[in-house]
């Protein structure tokens, strides 16, 4: 246990650590990036004075060190500074828009990690069959159609011909579940494309190899039943790499899904940094990229403590 | 078994084949149907609708869709113009009327004194904001102090103006420094939106950046950025015996992609929408949808040149006449625009008072444009760089410019700077080193000579503020000198000539920049039975939402 510990203690000091080098990493690619912020929020058509008070409003007549400085003792105030670009406090707007993606994106990852299980496993099981055969070209379909495209389809199917959903803008579940529902379906049906495809083939791949390792046929010997076989013994072990896999859809949950977002109207986290790349609304953009590795490196340090519970190798071996 | 596939296979072509005929027809007879309701409406505006007439329908909804993205603050003094948005909300001090002259709207009256550098500005008795607070002198003050002091465009507007100053409860008055003819043009701009200073007073600066409070028929009920602003009709509007709020709330939506606004309109989620492109546009007139366009703001794509780098082949002029000569203008609008912009051959529109019969410009003759390269000693042509900003969506012309120019020798290198890097030196502004071209888009209207003021003259290089690459392009002596004095006039007579003058001086003289083409500066599609009879279609630079009429068919 105690080893167990200490590779936890280390994850944890590797996690901070590499927040830390992102946030430096962060705040220097925004500040390298061509133009002038100040000048680009303003608008050209802004006065010299208007610049200049920005720019010393903003700190930008200070040198970088002193800016980083500044930069992060306000976040650890519990300050990401101001939005120049939509005047807000950006804490109030990360609040505003991250709730937006993770109510597309937590159902879209649920769905496509459920039906990607499902479909890899019936894929597998049923290997060479017409089944199998229409599941992986569906899924190969879904992996390589263009989102955009797909989005602008759906649009013109279910908005305009059949005028079954609305296409356009968001309502949350909290205000009303029904037309949170109904707005929401399409995007996230969109955003469940890529992950769904990705995890089935991972599953039923994993899945072919597993059964044919040697204690799979050995437990077949001892005349284990095939169902216990597949769903006690195997899957457990498919379901390894298949953690990877959802870990790394986390980048998706915490920045949505840019393309859906984007054709939807849905005002969320992707949206934001899009415009704010667009505009050079930095701070913006530091605050969004050190939130979302957060949630990202996050995600990498539930994934390793759960690889320590699900492989205990891991959890004797990786103190060292 | 194959066979029966085969045969499933085909059935289910044909089939498709025949329900894409019954379609067809549908489709058709829609269009048809549509196009009809069309006609219907020009009719209703060649009889000039008005918001007594009986064919309108009032109350309800209204979708405004756009695509802008969001501004920065809904308080005039730190807008970017988000004259949709803030349509229904702000009114102006003066507005233009039908014919396209300005006259008093917010004010009971409007003067000027050139003699005595002055404006004289009186309040409209019985005016008051939506929070219930009345406009008077001192509000007036308040409001014209304020944007001066801390206006993003504080110097496009008032840079001419020394002090304002309260001579009666009810009137203001303007000193200026130096005469300046564009000031009436301010007040019916951002300049000119009047914000309660009770609101101010209570709320604080930050407070009402995210919280428009006007005069206008409608409030703000609920903004979500990005997303939508919901506005709703204020029962207690100041004018409602005179023009009434059409409608009991107007919602401005924002579509995130032209071809979901596109089936927003197709079924019936979105009533008005501002943006889409010409093929799209195009494509919705033929339906039946109306299209509108404002009377006074356009939108020229000039091509500027670097005509004062060090080395640059651009400093000759007979090579800028030459790039001027090989583009072919009317081509370009017909085949990659629809025929929905339109040629100028300078830096104004025909039918106003700033435009120059006299001159000439450079109607499309490549032979021409080859002899100018040769006698320039450029006969063998010579690479060069072509710059654009994303954010303007000048793909199209990009191409055929670099099309044009291959004519002439001229290799051009086709430069797209995101936003962040277009407003800086290395775009809009020029770096003063490279020699390129910059294809800009730039709006104007009735304010012109303050445009002009800001792009061609001496004295927007040596503030470095704002302009065309003024730090890379030429700033003649005389084209300064008529600029200013247009600025400078003290009578419409006066100031036309100048500017008439500057015209020849720009195009003819130095072709400092080529007008490519000019583009309507607001263009909104409306459903069939939406009627713009001074929304969109009007010489006003915001938008008036009682002129946006719904009518029967």
């Amino acid at each position: 246990m105690n080893s167990y510990v200490k590779y936890i203690g280390k994850r944890i000091l590797l996690s901070v650590l590499t927040i830390f080098a992102i946030s430096i990493f962060a705040f220097l690619i925004v500040h390298l990036m061509p133009g002038d912020p100040v000048r680009t929020m303003l608008g050209y058509e802004s006065d010299q004075a208007a610049v200049d008070a920005l720019r010393e409003e903003l700190n930008l007549n200070k040198p970088l060190p002193v800016q980083y400085f500044l930069w992060i003792k306000g976040i650890f105030q519990g300050n990401f500074g101001r939005s120049v670009m939509l005047g807000t406090d950006i804490s109030g707007l990360i609040k505003e828009k991250l709730p937006v993606s993770l109510w597309l994106t937590v159902p879209s990852i649920t769905i496509s990690v459920i039906l990607g299980i499902i479909i890899g496993i019936v894929c597998a099981t049923h290997r060479g069959s017409a089944i199998d055969q229409t599941l992986t070209v569906i899924m190969t379909t879904m992996n390589g159609i263009p989102i955009f495209w797909i989005g602008i389809l759906f649009i013109y199917l279910f908005g305009v011909k059949l005028r079954w959903l609305p296409f356009v803008g968001f309502v949350s579940p909290t205000e009303n579940f029904g037309e949170y529902v109904r707005h929401a379906l399409l995007p996230i049906i969109i955003c469940s494309f890529r992950p769904l495809s990705s995890i089935a083939r991972q599953v039923r791949t994993n899945m072919l190899d597993v059964i044919n390792q040697d204690y799979i046929r050995t437990a077949k010997a001892y005349g284990i039943s095939i169902r216990k076989i597949r769903y006690k013994y195997a899957l457990k072990n498919v379901l390894i790499p298949i953690i990877t896999l959802i870990a790394l859809q986390v980048r998706s949950i915490v920045g949505g899904s840019l393309l859906a977002e984007q054709v939807f109207s849905v005002p969320g986290v992707s949206r934001l940094i899009t415009q704010s790349v667009l505009n050079n609304d930095f701070l913006v953009i530091q605050a969004l990229v050190l939130v979302i590795s957060f949630f990202v490196v996050f995600a990498n340090l539930f994934l390793d403590i759960a690889y320590g519970i699900v492989d205990p190798r891991i959890r004797i071996n990786g103190g060292k | 078994m194959k066979k029966l596939f085969l045969v499933i296979l085909i059935a289910l072509l044909a089939m498709s084949l025949f329900a894409g005929g019954a379609k067809e027809e549908e489709k058709s007879a829609e269009t048809e149907s549509k196009a009809q309701n069309a006609s219907a409406i020009n009719e209703f505006q060649s009889s000039g609708l008005k918001a007594t007439d009986a064919n309108i329908i009032r109350g309800g909804k209204l979708v405004l869709g756009t695509t802008n993205e969001v501004s920065m603050s809904y308080a005039p003094w730190k807008s970017r113009g988000m004259f949709y948005n803030l349509g229904g909300v702000y009114e102006f001090l003066l507005m233009f009327d039908e014919e396209g002259n300005i006259v008093p709207y917010l004010l009971e009256s409007f003067e000027g004194d050139p003699e005595k550098l002055t404006y004289t500005l009186k309040v409209r008795k019985g005016v008051h904001f939506s929070d219930g607070s009345e406009f008077t002198g001192e509000v007036l003050l308040w409001n014209l102090q304020h944007f001066k002091e801390v206006a993003n465009t504080s110097s496009t507007h008032f840079s001419s103006v020394e002090s304002f100053e309260l001579v009666d409860p009810d009137t203001v008055v303007m000193h200026l420094k130096e005469w300046n003819s564009q000031i009436p043009f301010s007040l019916n701009n951002l300049a000119g939106m009047m914000y309660s200073k009770k609101a101010f007073d209570e709320h604080g600066a930050d407070w009402c950046l995210e919280h428009p409070v006007g005069t206008g028929p409608y409030v703000i009920k609920e903004i979500v950025k990005d997303s939508y602003t919901i506005l709703v009709k204020d029962e207690n509007y100041w004018n409602k015996a005179n023009q009434p709020a059409l409608y009991d709330e107007i919602e401005v939506r924002i579509y995130g992609d032209n071809m979901a606004a596109q089936a927003a309109l197709l079924n019936g989620d979105c009533d008005v929408f501002n943006g889409g492109d010409y093929g799209m546009k195009d494509r919705m007139i033929k339906q039946g949808f109306n299209l509108y366009q404002n009377k006074m703001w356009n939108r020229v794509y000039f091509l500027i040149f670097s005509s004062e780098v060090e080395g640059s082949p651009f400093c000759d002029e007979r090579v800028r006449k030459a790039v001027a000569y090989a583009i072919n203008s009317q081509e370009m609008i017909d085949s990659l625009d629809y025929g929905r912009t339109f040629y100028t051959n300078q830096y104004a529109v025909e039918g106003t008072g700033f435009y120059n019969p006299n001159v000439k410009g450079y109607e499309y003759n490549v032979a021409k444009a080859k002899e100018l390269m040769k006698e320039a000693g450029y006969e063998n042509g010579f690479k060069t760089k072509l710059i654009v900003g994303t954010d303007q969506k000048l793909d199209r012309y990009m191409v055929a410019i670099q099309a044009y120019m291959k004519e002439i020798g001229i290799d051009c290198e086709l430069v797209y700077l995101d936003n962040a890097a277009w407003q800086s030196t290395a775009g809009i502004y020029g770096d003063g080193k490279t020699s390129c071209m910059v294809l800009c888009g730039h709006g104007y209207g009735s304010n012109l000579v303050q445009q002009a003021v800001s792009n061609f003259s001496l004295r927007a290089k040596e503030e470095g503020s704002v302009g065309m690459m003024n730090h890379s392009a030429i700033h003649p002596a005389d084209l300064d000198a008529a600029i200013m004095a247009a600025l400078s006039a003290t009578d419409d007579e006066t100031m036309y000539k100048n500017m008439q003058e500057a015209e020849y001086l720009l195009i003819d003289k130095y072709m400092i920049a080529y007008p490519v083409l000019t583009a309507y500066y607001d263009q909104i599609i409306t459903q069939p039975n939406i009627v713009d009879e001074g929304f969109c279609n009007s010489y006003n630079r915001g938008n008036d939402f009682s002129k946006l009429f719904r009518v029967k068919l």
